[in-house]
């Protein structure tokens, strides 16, 4: 009946048992029977931590408010207009005022340029070189083939 | 990927700035940085929790995008936005793996203002405290939805994924924090 949430890094997307284990960062809170007993943390029954679709669509802004209907919806829809209005501060954030200066401060001073591998790059030689590079290699070939012929 | 007539404009001014940094205007880089800091911020903020840190994986991303500018295509912001996830993502691994407590240094106490009463402060830092408790994609996804109010397409396409895997993501978030929070809210 328990799911641990952060042992699977979320890459398995199948529905499974939507409870999370306790985690060590300790948000978590004490759960309730429907007749409001005080539960283990680790008895929560699905039924309780289940978020109906519609809520689900509600917040995904595919349906408006008051097409959720029913008590136990309205309870989730009240938890996430509290979570909202404190998700609403975090949305408000901005980037520190100097944080644009320290980066270009810290940029280097190079211009950026493309690299590309040395097959793919284009090989530039000097007519002179070209030329000595040619003379040695005729040079080259005539030594070689003169000790052949002995 | 479906491109508005505004985001086409947005990647064309983009592009032109990037010409004109490769040309040698180093200095128009900022405008670059200007554009895009804050929702970088947002996300790095979200996923990582610390002020400090999400201002350090917005500057190594901008060094890292200033080094590779020649290599993007299309979207600057998709490509640069993938950089500072990659590095959230890198750095929630360190922390993993050098065993740090996500409840102390690592968590912010709240992003308090002197106006804000002290109750709200306290829920705030719940939230962030739960946020952290999610696993990375899952937080990843919540933070991507419900802070930097991206809609599941541009979401798929920014991390390279379905939009139904997404919601999938998002949906198990969202139940994860209310167990973690139901107490606190109710």
């Amino acid at each position: 009946m328990h799911d641990d949430l952060t042992a699977r890094e979320g890459h398995d997307e199948t529905p499974r048992s939507r409870v999370p284990e306790p985690t060590k960062a300790g948000a978590v809170g004490r759960h309730r029977t429907t007749d409001g007993s005080r539960m283990a943390d680790r008895e929560v029954p699905i039924e309780l931590t289940r978020t109906p679709d519609l809520v689900h669509a509600w917040l995904d802004g595919e349906i408006p408010e008051s097409s959720v209907r029913g008590e136990e919806a309205m309870r989730h829809v009240e938890f996430w207009k509290r979570v909202d209005s404190d998700l609403e501060v975090k949305r408000q954030m901005h980037a520190p005022a100097d944080l644009t200066d320290r980066i270009m401060a810290a940029l280097p001073e190079t211009t950026p340029s493309l690299v590309s591998p040395w097959w793919n790059r284009p090989i530039e030689m000097n007519p002179l070189a070209v030329a000595a590079a040619a003379a040695g290699l005729l040079a080259l070939g005539t030594a070689l083939g003169a000790s052949l012929k002995r | 990927m479906t491109v508005t007539a505004v985001q086409a404009d947005q990647v064309e001014a983009d592009q032109q700035i990037i010409a004109k940094v490769l040309a040698g205007h180093r200095e128009d880089f900022s405008l670059l940085i200007g554009r895009y800091s804050d929702a970088l911020y947002r996300h790095a903020l979200g996923m990582t929790g610390s002020p400090d840190v999400a201002e350090d994986i917005l500057q190594m991303s901008f060094i890292k995008a200033y080094q590779h500018l020649a290599e993007v295509r299309g979207r600057f912001d998709a490509w640069v936005f993938r950089i500072v996830a990659n590095g959230c993502k890198d750095w929630l691994k360190n922390i993993r793996r050098t065993h740090l407590s996500y409840d102390e240094d690592d968590q912010p106490s709240g992003y308090a203002t002197p106006e804000e009463d002290l109750d709200r402060t306290e829920l705030r830092g719940d939230l962030d405290r739960a946020l952290a408790a999610l696993a990375p994609s899952l937080r990843e996804a919540f933070v991507m939805k419900h802070v930097e109010g991206r809609s599941y397409e541009e979401m798929a396409d920014l991390l390279g994924t379905t939009v139904g895997a997404l919601k999938m993501r998002v949906h198990r978030a969202r139940e994860a924090l209310q167990v973690l929070l139901e107490e606190k809210y109710a």
